[in-house]
């Protein structure tokens, strides 16, 4: 099983510092890498600034009534959301952390559910939880919000307060510090780094909204996102559209600045996992008790989806709404039948998953092999770019870029599986990198030792111990772009419809039995991207296990 | 760097990876999307609107008689329709365009995205709709009005007769009682703000909502809530007795209302509020079927379609040679005069106004 590791032990103790020839090629492999990215991120995004680089534009953007207060729904409403999710998780995180709660690894797989799911099937459940008429709103936006991120803040809470040691708090107690106190100047500044950089996170996903927001935002509820999009494509103003994706990048781009200072202050514990008997009281029953309602909580809006997807009225249940998915229906403004969305869905979603593979396994590759020099990691630093984008900003950007020969692909099929690799290109990188950094290189020294070209010696060590990582890279990267909805809506062809722009079209639909359909595709587009997110997890197991 | 044969490998694997995967793709996709320019019969693309429908065979009609076959392609709500037209306009998605309406018809006529085309059946359409088009741009295909509607019974049980004018809505016997929906998100909410601004002038109109909104006006993001949520008359769960919405709605009221043989509808419409909203289609430039582009236009105004549009979209035919079908005859309401406002008048105020009733009303 670990025959590697004791061989390559082994045979670097032998070799003494046992240094590993550089992979060659790799120059090659930066200048295409850089290529791409730079095409397909820095070009689009460059045309966006430059638009907005437009005296009247930034002066319209802040001198606008409507915008300004759109820019501050934003604000206050992606900070309460944060609120409230710091406020369920920490609880719940401390019980889960510091109790041998029961069922605590089925509670910790549950409860991240939320987070895996596309934001237009977190919509359409919320849509099917409340009545027709009172179901958007400020309050549904929030809710949706908090219940899409609280499952991320519980596990990185958890992980993070489980390497605490219990016994600095017992030390605190033991000299007298009251229980409050004692959390106050123990637990919450060992907690601090891991809750400040999840809370960032949090406010960033809130800040940038979109399927949810277009899904539950009502009337004249929107985020800057569903601005930009309703600038650019509802009144084609695009150098507002463009001025406010550059405001939005600035803030973002803020709060990153602000957590990265604040990361590189902050100390790291070790790891002791320590947990206590619930005790035999009231105060357990709520220990035990808690956790379980958070989580239940968190499954309800799932439910009724599913619930409302087979109640075909009067109380009965039965397939209909599936069934419906099978027909062309006019006026919903699906050309094809739902079901084909589908097809078109899975057939972009693998294109853009090889893509963005491809690019951020070669990406990881270089960053990993010059770990030590500065300009790599100057390099990774520029992968969180991507992420702190919005995908409706690199929607936008790809509209304003792709218009003109020889690169006029805004309207060709394939631009919308190329903005999706885009997307997804941070998330594998982000997999990818740490999993190849940790591989000892002393492995492949020993395996070229032994007569292997470095190329080989890393397909023989590198590919193998990063398997499960690349997996579950992979895995990601297609459920990412299974549900991506902001930058696709921009791009896609009107007989190129995807699952989550079909999923909004039928739900906005004036008669029942279409919403029902609706619903019936949330289901299935949940489902799918669960089967990945399994999938891709079994198989991380088999890699590790082989 | 001894072995650059295995980082040509490398390279080679990942481009050759991606070639295929791509390739594979593309000819899955291009086989089912290119335009046939091969013999056989043609297919031309018609790009229409989401709610965009005719009944079945009305299309194959055409095809019959002209062998040119007709795919559908909805893009959006009228707005986005003609914004994807005009950032497409380089490669167009389709040859004609079906559901610009007067509101968006200036931005089309800038960007030049139609080439003109003077339909056979000229002689037969209203001259009203016609003189919104210069040039033959593009042709009227269908017009209706967006007026409020009441429901009898909801004001019957308040004990209120029916409002007559502008005015009256913003009379405390009707308070809260009117429901509108947002004119940023929606057509017909739009259709009444310019119908405000037609009937007050550009002095006046925004005091009028100020008004409407001191008397409990209830704005909504859609035609849909304001309709079966919020108004009486078209769903269990609203209470509310006034609505924008359009002159054909009593029809449709009728037709699927709980007594389809009923003599009056259960909904009526404020003649006075009325603002007409008029539908082009167009052959789109850089058209590879001219010909066969232009004979759908034709086919778009006939008698067929004309006849069919006013049961399958609720409109009535831009052809004034097409009677009436019976449902509308007895219970659409036809404003003698509509209020209006020129085609460039709307394009050059339509963002500024709708700015300005935000910051009044929401």
């Amino acid at each position: 099983m670990d025959r590697p590791v004791d061989l390559g032990r082994r045979l670097s103790g032998r070799e003494g510092a046992g240094r590993a020839r550089a992979l060659p090629g790799l120059t090659a492999i930066s200048a295409i890498v850089g290529a791409t990215l730079a095409l397909l991120y820095a070009w689009p995004i460059s045309h966006v600034v430059s638009r907005s680089l437009h005296w009247r534009a930034f002066a319209e953007v802040f001198g606008n009534h409507r915008l300004r207060s759109v820019a501050w729904f934003t604000l206050w409403q992606a900070l309460l959301s944060t609120a409230l999710v710091v406020a369920i998780a920490l609880p719940t995180a401390g019980i889960l952390a510091r109790y041998r709660v029961p069922g605590r690894r089925l509670l910790m797989a549950l409860v991240s559910v939320p987070f895996t799911l596309p934001t237009v099937v977190v919509g359409a459940a919320f849509l099917a939880l409340a009545p027709f008429g009172h179901r958007q709103g400020v309050a549904p936006v929030i809710a949706a919000h908090v219940f899409f991120n609280v499952g991320l803040m519980i596990r990185a809470l958890t992980n993070a307060w489980e390497r605490i040691d219990p016994r600095f708090m017992d030390a605190a107690r033991t000299l007298g510090a009251g229980r409050a106190r004692a959390w106050r100047a123990i637990t919450l500044p060992l907690l601090g780094n891991s809750l400040a950089a999840t809370s960032a996170l949090v406010f960033i996903l809130c800040f940038t909204s979109f399927g949810v927001v277009v899904l539950l935002g009502g009337a004249g509820r929107s985020t800057l996102d569903v601005e930009i999009y309703r600038q650019a494509l509802q009144l084609l103003r695009l150098d507002r559209a463009a001025a406010i994706s550059v405001v939005q990048l600035v803030a973002i781009g803020g709060v990153l600045v602000l957590l990265s200072r604040r990361a590189a202050s902050a100390p790291s514990g070790s790891t002791t996992a320590l947990r206590r008997a619930v005790p035999n009281s009231f105060v357990g029953a709520a220990i035990i008790v808690g956790p379980v309602v958070v989580v239940s909580l968190t499954l309800v809006p799932l439910v009724t989806l599913f619930r409302r997807s087979i109640d075909v009225g009067d109380g009965r249940y039965g397939m209909a709404a599936y069934r419906g998915l099978l027909h062309v229906r006019q006026g919903t403004g699906l050309i094809h039948s739902p079901i084909a969305s589908v097809v078109t869905s899975l057939r972009i979603a693998s294109l853009a998953a090889v893509l963005a593979f491809a690019m951020g396994l070669s990406f990881a590759v270089v960053v990993a092999a010059r770990a030590t020099s500065r300009a790599a990691r100057r390099l990774e630093l520029l992968t969180t770019l991507p992420l702190g984008t919005s995908a409706v900003m690199l929607g936008l950007g790809f509209l304003l870029a792709f218009a003109r020969s020889p690169v006029a692909w805004r309207s060709s099929w394939f631009a919308v599986p190329l903005v999706q690799a885009v997307v997804c290109f941070p998330f594998v990188v982000r997999i990818v990198t740490p999993a190849l950094r940790s591989i000892d290189p002393a492995l492949r020294s020993a395996a070229q030792t032994l007569g292997a070209s470095p190329w080989r010696a890393w397909r023989w060590i590198d590919a193998r111990l990063g398997a499960p990582a690349f997996a579950t890279a992979a895995a990601t990267a297609f459920a990412v772009a299974l549900g991506e909805f902001g930058a696709t809506t921009f791009l896609a062809r009107p007989d190129g419809m995807t699952m989550p722009m079909a999923i909004v079209r039928l739900s906005a639909h004036p008669g029942s039995a279409v919403r029902a359909q609706g619903t019936a595709l949330a289901v299935l587009l949940g489902a799918l991207t669960m089967l990945t997110v399994l999938l891709a997890d079994r198989a991380a197991t088999a890699f590790t296990r082989s | 760097m001894p072995t650059t044969r295995n980082c040509s490998r490398w390279t080679g694997l990942l481009l050759c990876s991606l070639t295929v995967a791509t390739l594979a793709t593309h000819a899955a996709s291009v086989s089912a999307r290119l335009p046939n320019t091969a013999a056989g019969p043609a297919t031309i693309t018609l790009v229409a609107y989401d709610s965009f429908a005719l009944s079945k065979g009305v299309l194959e009609g055409f095809t019959a008689r002209t062998g040119v076959k007709v795919k559908v392609l909805t893009n959006g709500d009228t707005g986005e329709l003609v914004n994807k037209a005009i950032l497409t306009k380089d490669r167009p998605l389709g040859d004609v365009l079906w559901g610009i309406d007067n509101t968006f018809l200036d931005r089309a006529l800038r960007e030049k995205i139609f080439a003109p085309y003077a339909s056979t059946n000229r002689a037969a359409l209203r001259p009203d709709l016609l003189a919104l088009v210069p040039n033959n741009i593009v042709t009227p295909v269908d017009y209706g009005d967006v007026c409020v509607n009441y429901d009898r019974a909801a004001l019957a049980k308040r004990g209120l007769a029916a409002p007559k004018t502008m005015e009256d809505m913003a009379d405390p016997r009707y308070r809260n009682q009117l429901v509108v929906e947002n004119p940023a998100t929606s057509s017909p909410g739009l259709a009444f703000l310019l119908a405000t601004v037609a009937h007050f002038g550009t002095a006046h109109w925004l005091d009028y909502w100020k008004q409407l909104k001191a008397n409990g006006v209830l704005v909504v993001n859609g035609w849909t809530e304001a309709y079966e949520t919020w108004f009486a008359g078209g769903g269990k769960s609203g209470d509310r007795a006034l609505v924008v919405s359009y002159a054909s709605s009593p029809p449709v009221g009728v037709l699927y209302g709980a007594d389809p043989k009923a003599k009056v509808a259960p909904t009526g419409v404020v003649e006075s509020t009325c603002f007409r909203q008029t539908e082009f289609a167009g052959v789109l430039r850089g058209t590879t079927h001219p010909v066969e582009a232009r004979q759908l236009v034709d086919f778009l105004t006939s008698d067929v379609v004309q006849t069919d549009l006013q049961l399958s979209m609720f409109v009535f035919p831009a052809n004034r040679n097409v009677a009436l079908v019976k449902l509308f005859s007895d219970f659409a309401a036809r404003p003698a005069r509509p209020l209006t406002l020129s085609p460039s008048t709307i394009a050059n105020n339509r963002d500024r106004w709708i700015d300005r009733w935000t910051s009044a009303v929401v």
